[in-house]
């Protein structure tokens, strides 16, 4: 019976997430007590259980749930190594993120709405990560659009509406490329499970009919490169940036972007394998575009002035390494693309809960206002730096450590221009961060600011959540080498899993 | 003497530790402890390897023979730049929680430097020196401080793109090497050309190689006193310290990257005393003299580069000259924050020293880098030696010249003991270290012969000196602007910029591109 | 006693019929818990006969105990117990539904219910039915229940809706009725089975088979036939809309289906395929198109219907594909399921809006009042299953038609699918965007939100969440379908 349960563990995960949905539905706007009862609820005990899977996992039990949706197709959740480094990633920052949004929307209307649908998202991009095949990883895929676009409305001004509507083309569009090449290649070759290194199924396939095969492979990267905002792709996410900032940390380090990277690891790594999606000759070009992507972020990064739309071309840029770090191929750069995962996330969440905390605390939502902001705000401004920092690649922050085994996995493969691209980044980071570090700390304030409230510089709901996620950059890079890390999970993940590359 | 290898992390931590406090509530305990904190260097001296496999990616601290020999110089300039500025004047300047913060970190970076024993963990500290020094730089928060902190930060960031592309071209075959292989592996890179490259191109800004030296004259005449003392006295070393840990010195003979470097680095000494001596702040003057002595420097690694056989000598001759630049600079430039009428006489032996005047440490050094100039390159360089050295004197002359009266007002005791501290050890220590590493080059220097070759050059220089006072008011000085080049260099780019503007203005508005109507 | 065991089936058909005649004589007061009653018994025999066909095979029932040709045979094969169980679903909410919205409304309430009662026994006669004959009388029960539905509110523009769709069902009655005429001549049977074994490819048959599919076309507003169904869909009262769109029209399109597989399996040519799957296609393309172009909110989804019901035809080029066919079977009928429940969620989450609001034009819609709130949401999981995005019904019943036609290689109709989709999303977000928009300055415009009874605000919502239900797994469903369905697509 108990064993039975523990199997069970992801169905559970999954159904907390949705529940905590319906729940906070059904409380209705008034109950504001009981909402965040739940919401914390549901957050935290998702966080514990997807951890007990962990250390399972760690242990070597194997959780895996499926059932039969359609006849020979299945809904399958199984958690591996790859699926959890995500999936802790997810339910960490839910719970993070859970708090600060409870803080940041104080007073707002529809919050019943907000929450419900903050937790479906939650339950797909765990779905995401924990999607044992294409069709699964599809059906998770397509719920987060759906999950997301009340969040990116949430205000419901026109500006919010056509961001909504710029996101929906871009999603669905990707969606719907998606759908026809996971469909294409089920009829094809049929389900299979995920295979590290690659469906033998779908080799032999590719063997037959290459062109059919390098066409499916062109849709479903297509199809997730949307939401992992892959050039010329990328359009939604600066548009999104009306959201409140809770959703633009969900949108840009937890669920959105990293279901669309999390999904090229999956299609590269995991159905078509490296070594074949090589012979199909679409690395090269996945690669190329990820390079292009980065620098055109950071290029369209420095002209912004509001420091929301930095931020989101800042993350066009970074969450680009992910997909340039499976794309280049080799065990260490897949390493550093793993790793930048959760690196990038966590760097990503910092930064916009500062934002959120200056548009919130200080009505200060452009760059240029942000004079002397560190004296006012001294604990965020800290938090941002770290986080600023390690978007940089300056060691010890985490950062630094996924550039590190991006260049040197690239250079072991050969394509040394990659650290030409690291190189590059690291200095377009420089210049649109550093101006912001200089800013809040050298200069000194001209306006006047409202006053503090207590003795804290803003609510410690807001406060809270970003010196946390500050701190895990820097534990993150300075505590890299040790075994439980990310970097440590990623290399456990490829040595493990990857052999072959 | 044996110390727990953990103790190595004190001089890193202690800094920073108390700059915590100082952020904090604690403040007078925090400045006690920032003032002592450099003094932990010594137990470094001490103490074994500490392997801290689960730090960053997998960190190793130890100290190696340039490390310890540097610990000379950082020790003393370290404690005695923190004692002025928490002691010294500025006690009212509403910005000093920040300067000393800035100071704490750039000490905690530079520390960080010395004890690194693996490839990451230089890094780390290098480039996290590069970030702290800004603060310092533009502490003043003029104009003028901004567009120094501005050319510094850019070039160093440009410098460190170079470092970074040449960290993951090591890291791509050796790993997060110790550093003790580095050079080993360096020599046996697969593109060892770029590779040697990089490094030397990535760490020449630092070491304020003609023409990367821009940032530093704009630098310190801006940065407050104590910050001024950090940057020139230790933090220019840095960049020593990394091409000796980094280049494959006594591995493989790179004789064109080496000659270029050996070039550049005398060509550097010659131009930075011309250009010095034409400008009219003191520590602009002293700026120039550090490019120029770090010219020196470089060129010594060069010579190393050139031929592996005379790395030894020349690490040894290099590990002097820049115990004593340190001590001797950080007098300086400490001895510049004195306001006191007769602040000249603070100034007048380290001045002596750098010149290079008979038993003074810079005799010393100067001694070390001839005898490997000979070794390697014959006696070709024996003139030019002489003529750097007489420039320098030039130089020197023209700093006491304007630096000698101070406006007036009282010192604080702790600073004036500073400084008198710092020229004290001066004195001393060059000789300590230079017994342990050259005996027979601290031999030679205190023959009759070299005592004789030594007070030549200064004394022609003292004479152009004495010539250029007695010619003072009656022949215009050239104007040549604070970080030569980089001036011009700037007005240009605005110009361009402008320039280009109105061009495209006059594009649209052209009739030939306007819409056909 | 097998005949008695298949008693719900004609049980099925005669308890709706047998509550509307009480209704009628009991006076509008009684209708509703009367109505309540027969719709759960006729519940009941419907999970009778669904839970007979699916652990027996195929059932069979001879009224009166005389068998064909001479009696009426009921029959249901796993493709009628599918069709019964979600008119069954869908009668059920728009009973519980109609309740609360015609409460205090007399005069409609007295002619809401009969007509109801007996559209729904019309519909399950339609499907039990097995010869041509009996489906024609069904058929025109049903069309004879719907044109007084539409024209209930008494305005000028239901009244003309009524009258258009009244002639055009007359219309298609007629060529329905010459059609089964001329098979008859043919071959002496109207049974659907015998009819498919005798009837050969001939012209003759031929003929029949293009009056009989004109017919039902119109029925099922294909285009270029669909012109009735938009006014006629949004004049009609909520409850009316939902019955029309979710079950109406859908049993148009249920029996082309039927006939072309079972009747004239001989006649399903390539070209002929093509011509159907091509009018289907252009019903998907074309509805789409013109529910992007409304202004309000009823005939956005009315054309939603004209959209949707054009994906089952798909299936038609893609049966005589052997490696499709089975796929692209399943996935139709698990089409119109799906769109029965989530049609009907959709229409009855509009009314709730027209209810409370007094109007559902689009550009008034913004900033909804809270009480809103469960039916925009409503409506937002019923508008998913639309645009066939999982996990719901509809998204598993687009999946089978996309894998059957990239399985039987006719990708043209795939890119359809996915296309017509995107629409169904471009189309449905117009509405749910409008309806996230904060409210103008000055507040919602119209007359302040009329409070919903429970009832209303659940019943849609329920329907929706029965599409998702179904959408966690369509294997229960897709086994019963197996039962009794052509060896060609099993």
């Amino acid at each position: 019976m108990m064993a039975a349960a523990y199997g069970l563990l992801p169905l559970a995960a999954l159904l907390i997430a949705v529940a905590t949905a319906a729940i906070v539905f059904a409380l209705g706007d008034a109950r504001r007590r009981q909402r965040t009862f739940w919401n914390l609820f549901g957050a935290g005990a998702k966080l514990v259980l997807v951890l007990v899977m962990a250390y399972g996992v760690l242990q070597g039990d194997t959780f895996e749930v499926a059932w039969p949706v359609l006849p020979g197709i299945t809904l399958r959740l199984a958690a591996d190594r790859l699926a959890l480094l995500f999936a802790v990633l997810s339910a960490g920052l839910w719970l993070v993120t859970t708090v600060y949004a409870i803080a940041y929307l104080e007073g707002s209307g529809q919050r019943a709405r907000f929450f419900g649908f903050f937790s479906l998202c939650v339950a797909a991009t765990f779905g995401i990560a924990l999607a044992g095949n294409p069709f699964t990883f599809l059906c998770f895929y397509e719920l987060l659009t759906l999950a997301t676009y009340p969040l990116v409305v949430h205000r419901g001004h026109p500006a919010a509406l056509a961001a909504g509507r710029t996101y929906l083309i871009h999603t669905l569009g990707g969606g719907a490329a998606l759908l026809a090449g996971t469909a294409a290649l089920y009829a094809a070759v049929g389900e299979h499970p995920y295979t590290p290194g690659g469906m033998p199924a779908v080799a032999e396939w590719a063997a037959q009919a290459p062109a059919a095969a390098t066409a499916v492979l062109g849709l479903l990267l297509g199809g997730v490169a949307v939401k992992a905002a892959l050039f010329p792709l990328q359009g939604w996410l600066p548009a999104a940036m009306v959201a409140p900032a809770p959703v633009s940390a969900l949108l840009h380090a937890v669920a959105v972007v990293k279901a669309g990277a999390f999904g090229v690891v999956r299609i590269v790594e995991d159905v078509y394998g490296h070594a074949l999606a090589a012979e199909l000759h679409v690395t090269p070009v996945l690669s190329a575009l990820a390079a292009v992507t980065v620098v055109y972020g950071s290029v369209r990064a420095l002209a912004q002035v509001d420091l929301k739309r930095r931020l989101a071309f800042s993350t066009v840029s970074q969450v680009s390494f992910i997909t340039l770090g499976v794309a280049v191929g080799g065990q260490l750069a897949l390493v550093g693309g793993l790793a930048h995962l959760i690196h990038q996330g966590l760097m990503k969440v910092t930064l916009f809960f500062c934002a959120g905390n200056y548009a919130e605390t200080l009505g200060e939502h452009r760059i240029d206002a942000l004079d002397g902001a560190g004296r006012r705000m001294p604990a965020t401004s800290a938090a941002f730096t770290v986080a600023a920092l390690g978007m940089m690649g300056a060691p010890p922050l985490a950062g630094f450590i996924s550039k590190w085994y991006l260049g040197i996995g690239a250079l072991g493969q050969g394509q040394g221009w990659v650290v030409g691209v690291l190189v590059a980044s690291t200095l377009l980071n420089a210049a649109y961060f550093l101006p912001i570090l200089r800013r809040l700390w050298l200069l000194s304030a001209t306006r006047d600011w409202p006053a503090r409230a207590g003795r804290a510089e803003t609510h410690r709901g807001l406060l809270y959540p970003p010196l946390l996620t500050a701190a895990a950059v820097l534990l993150a890079g300075l505590l890299a080498a040790a075994p439980l890390s990310p970097l440590g999970w990623a290399v456990r993940i490829v040595e493990q899993g990857y052999p072959g590359l | 003497m044996s110390v727990p290898a953990p103790l190595l992390l004190l001089p890193v931590l202690a800094p920073l530790a108390a700059a915590a406090l100082l952020a904090g509530r604690a403040r007078p305990l925090g400045a006690a402890l920032l003032v002592a904190a450099p003094l932990t260097g010594v137990l470094a001296l001490g103490a074994e390897a500490l392997g801290l496999p689960w730090l960053l990616l997998g960190t190793r601290l130890e100290l190696d023979a340039l490390g310890r020999a540097l610990l000379a110089p950082t020790v003393p300039v370290a404690t005695a730049a923190l004692l002025a500025a928490v002691a010294g004047g500025g006690r009212a300047d509403p910005r000093r929680a920040g300067l000393l913060a800035a100071l704490a970190a750039v000490m905690a970076a530079f520390m960080g430097v010395l004890l690194a024993a693996d490839l990451a963990s230089l890094y780390l500290a290098y480039s996290a020196m590069t970030l702290a020094a800004y603060p310092l730089v533009v502490h003043a928060r003029t104009p003028e401080a901004f567009r120094a902190g501005r050319v510094y930060l850019t070039m160093a960031l440009l410098a460190e793109a170079a470092v970074l592309a040449a960290v993951l071209l090591i890291a791509a075959e050796a790993g997060n090497v110790a550093l003790a292989e580095a050079p080993a592996a360096v020599a046996g890179h697969e593109q060892r050309r770029l590779l040697v490259g990089l490094i030397l191109l990535g760490f020449a800004v630092k070491a304020g190689v003609v023409p990367l030296h821009a940032w530093l004259a704009l630098a310190h005449p801006v940065a407050p006193v104590p910050g001024s003392a950090l940057l020139s006295a230790l933090l220019v070393k840095a960049a020593l310290v990394a091409w000796w840990r980094l280049l494959p010195l006594g591995e493989a003979a790179l004789p064109t990257l080496g000659a270029a470097l050996a070039a550049a680095g005398l060509l550097s000494s010659l131009y930075a005393s011309l250009v010095g001596v034409t400008q009219r702040r003191p520590k602009t003057v002293l700026a120039y003299s550090t490019v120029s002595q770090m010219g020196l420097m470089a060129a010594l690694t060069g010579l190393a580069l050139l031929r592996p056989a005379a790395a030894p000598a020349a690490g040894a001759a290099l590990a002097v000259f820049a115990v004593h630049h340190g001590l001797a600079k950080g007098a300086l430039f400490l001895g510049c924050g004195l306001h006191g009428r007769r602040r000249g006489w603070y100034l007048l032996l380290p001045a002596l020293a750098l010149a290079g005047a008979p038993v003074t440490s810079g005799a010393l050094a100067k001694v070390g880098l001839k005898q490997v100039g000979a070794d390697v390159a014959g006696a070709a360089l024996g003139p030019l030696l002489l003529a750097v050295s007489a420039l320098t004197t030039l130089l020197l002359a023209r700093f006491l010249a304007l630096a000698w009266r101070g406006e007036g007002g009282r010192d604080p005791l702790p600073q004036r003991l500073a400084v008198l501290a710092l020229v004290a050890l001066g004195l001393v220590l060059p000789w300590g270290v230079g017994w342990r590493l050259m005996p027979s080059g601290v031999a030679y220097a205190l023959q009759p012969s070299a005592l004789l070759d030594a007070l030549l050059p200064v004394l022609a220089g003292a004479a152009a000196a004495a010539g250029a006072l007695a010619l003072q008011g009656r022949v215009a000085m050239p104007r040549v602007p604070e970080g030569d080049w980089i001036k011009p260099a700037l007005l240009a780019g605005m110009r361009l910029r402008r320039a280009a503007r109105r061009a495209g203005r006059r594009l649209r508005r052209s009739p030939a591109l306007s819409a056909p109507r | 006693m097998a005949e008695l065991g298949a008693l719900s089936l004609p049980l099925a058909f005669f308890l709706p019929l047998l509550t509307a005649l009480a209704a009628f004589l009991l006076g509008a007061r009684q209708a509703p818990w009367l109505a309540g009653i027969g719709a759960l018994a006729t519940v009941a025999a419907v999970a009778d006969a669904v839970r007979r066909v699916a652990a027996h095979g195929p059932q069979a029932y001879h009224l009166g105990g005389w068998a064909p040709p001479l009696g009426v045979e009921l029959y249901a094969d796993g493709l009628a117990a599918l069709m019964l169980a979600m008119t069954a679903a869908v009668a059920l909410a728009v009973t519980a539904y109609a309740g609360a919205y015609l409460h205090g409304q007399g005069q409609a309430a007295e002619r809401f219910w009969p007509l109801w009662l007996v559209q729904w026994a019309a519909l399950n006669g339609t499907f039990l039915s097995a010869d041509l004959f009996n489906l024609y009388v069904m058929l025109e029960l049903v069309t004879l229940t719907a044109v007084p539905l539409v024209a209930m509110a008494g305005d000028r523009a239901s009244l003309g809706a009524a009258m258009r769709y009244l002639l055009l069902a007359l219309i298609a009655s007629l060529a329905y009725l010459l059609g089964v005429a001329l098979l008859y001549g043919g071959t002496g049977t109207l049974h659907l089975r015998e009819v498919g074994e005798l009837a050969g490819a001939g012209g003759p048959t031929a003929v029949a088979a293009a009056l009989v599919t004109a017919g039902l076309l119109l029925k099922a507003a294909i285009f270029p036939l669909h012109a009735w169904l938009a006014p006629a869909h949004s004049s009609a009262p909520a409850p009316a809309s939902a019955a029309l769109s979710a079950l109406v029209a859908q049993a148009g399109v249920y029996l082309v289906l039927r006939l072309w597989l079972w009747a004239f399996p001989a006649l399903l040519s390539p070209v002929v395929g093509w011509g159907l799957g091509g009018l289907g296609a252009a019903s998907v393309l074309y509805g789409s198109l013109q529910a992007l172009r409304q202004s309000r909110l009823k005939p956005v989804i009315a054309y939603s219907t004209v959209a949707q019901l054009g994906y089952p035809l798909l299936l038609l080029p893609l049966a005589a594909v052997p490696a499709a066919a089975s796929q692209a079977w399943q996935g139709a009928a698990y089409f119109i399921v799906a769109h029965g429940l989530a049609k009907a969620g959709a229409f009855l989450a509009a009314g709730n809006v027209y209810y409370s609001l007094g109007h559902d034009r689009l550009a008034g819609l913004r900033g909804l009042a809270p009480e809103l709130s469960a039916s925009v949401l409503a409506l937002g999981l019923a508008w998913v299953s639309l645009m066939g995005l999982p996990p719901t019904a509809g998204f598993l019943a687009k999946w089978q038609l996309l894998s059957g036609a990239l399985a039987g290689g006719q990708w043209p109709w795939a890119v359809v699918v996915v296309l017509g989709g995107l629409l169904a999303a471009g189309y449905g977000f117009r509405v749910l965007a409008t309806a996230h928009a904060a409210a103008p300055p000055g507040g919602p415009v119209g007359r302040p939100a009329r409070r919903l009874p429970w009832r209303m605000a659940a019943t849609p919502l329920l329907l929706a969440l029965a599409v998702y239900l179904l959408g966690v797994s369509a294997v229960p469903a897709l086994r019963l379908l197996g039962q009794g369905a052509p060896e060609a697509l099993g």
